[in-house]
């Protein structure tokens, strides 16, 4: 009981440790101390499942401890800035200004490779388009372009389209979606006209899309 | 964040008293059957065979089994239960030398067991 307690605090630490050690490289979505409860409470649940000879209870316990860790950090990290820095890290600029940082680069065993396909997922094939690029604290790269490659803003161009809000699906797989009606001010009314004005019936349609402006995407079951 | 605090600390409890009410009932229990059974070790060491020793450890086992197996891993309890019932069989019998063979075995699983769930450095690692 206290030993399993005892072993998984143990293990905890030591495995929070080595995954910061690794890098955030290792890390990808998930911050560090979420990465770890997630690997160890999947490894207690499959003991617990595959050892019947284990007390059930040791292994509650044991998976209610990850969770206050959990609970714990998160709060810790939300209350003092050094604790967050300690177990999430701070996010580094590997391009600054332009300038590629590579003792930054080199400290975070990222390699050009390894930038350059993350600019790509981005959008980006050329790094002299880049001004900044950020490893954030979760592995992954924010970037900002440099002033003469970004796109023109519709603000910049002084064309600001009408704002109809958001689109949302009002009948899928030939069912209505009420809850979404208020997004659209749509009506069940309003659909029966559409329906009708396409000369369909609802249980054809897979997909009709709507905003404030009316019916958006209309894609008719293939028979 | 309050809500999250809550949970936390609501879970810090259960698991205290998962903790120390487990090691104490453990304990207890474990203490009750190692009395029992070296009273009827130095029972059997004046050549006596007490059978109304074995009887308590018998009826001490089975007001005691469902909570080790609650707390203790199942193998090595199944283990104890086999040789408490080997007890009992062999005072029906009357083999003494068996008898006091298991009798020593059963004694040192217990204190083994009791050793096993203290909180110490060896236990840990």
């Amino acid at each position: 009981m206290g030993i399993t307690l005892i072993r998984v605090t143990i293990m905890y630490l030591l495995v929070t440790i080595s995954i910061r050690i690794m890098g955030r490289r290792q890390v990808g979505e998930l911050q560090t101390t979420e990465l770890v409860t997630a690997l160890l409470l999947s490894e207690i649940i499959s003991m617990a499942i595959e050892n019947n000879e284990m007390p059930l209870l040791d292994s509650i316990a044991a998976a209610l401890l990850l969770v206050l860790f959990e609970i714990l950090s998160s709060v810790a990290c939300m209350k003092s800035e050094r604790i967050k820095k300690l177990l999430h890290g701070n996010p580094i600029k590997v391009i600054d200004n332009g300038t590629l940082k590579q003792d930054d680069m080199k400290k975070l065993r990222l390699t050009l490779d390894d930038l350059l396909e993350a600019l790509r997922e981005k959008n980006c094939f050329d790094l002299n388009e880049v001004q900044y690029a950020i490893l954030e604290t979760s592995g992954k790269i924010s970037l900002q372009l440099k002033p003469e490659f970004r796109n023109p803003t519709n603000s910049q161009m002084n064309s600001i389209p009408d704002d109809y809000g958001i689109v949302c699906p009002i009948i899928c797989d030939g069912k209505r979606q009420a809850e979404n009606y208020p997004s659209c001010n749509m009506n069940d009314k309003k659909i029966d006209k559409i329906l009708k004005q396409s000369n369909i019936s609802q249980e054809n349609v897979l997909l009709l899309t709507a905003d404030k402006n009316g019916p958006v995407t209309l894609i008719i079951k293939e028979k | 964040m309050r809500k999250r605090i809550t949970i936390g600390m609501v879970i810090l409890i259960l698991l205290l008293t998962h903790t120390i009410m487990g090691s104490f009932i453990t304990n207890r229990k474990l203490s009750n059957l190692s009395i029992i059974a070296n009273s009827a070790y130095e029972a059997m060491s004046n050549d006596h065979l007490p059978y109304q020793e074995f009887k308590k450890l018998k009826e001490e086992w089975q007001d005691s089994r469902k909570i080790l197996y609650i707390f203790l891993n199942h193998k090595t309890v199944v283990e104890l239960e086999d040789n408490i019932e080997s007890i009992e069989k062999l005072s029906d019998t009357g083999k003494s030398e068996s008898l006091y063979t298991v009798l020593i075995r059963t004694i040192n699983q217990v204190n083994d067991l009791k050793k096993s769930i203290g909180i110490t450095i060896e236990n840990i690692l």
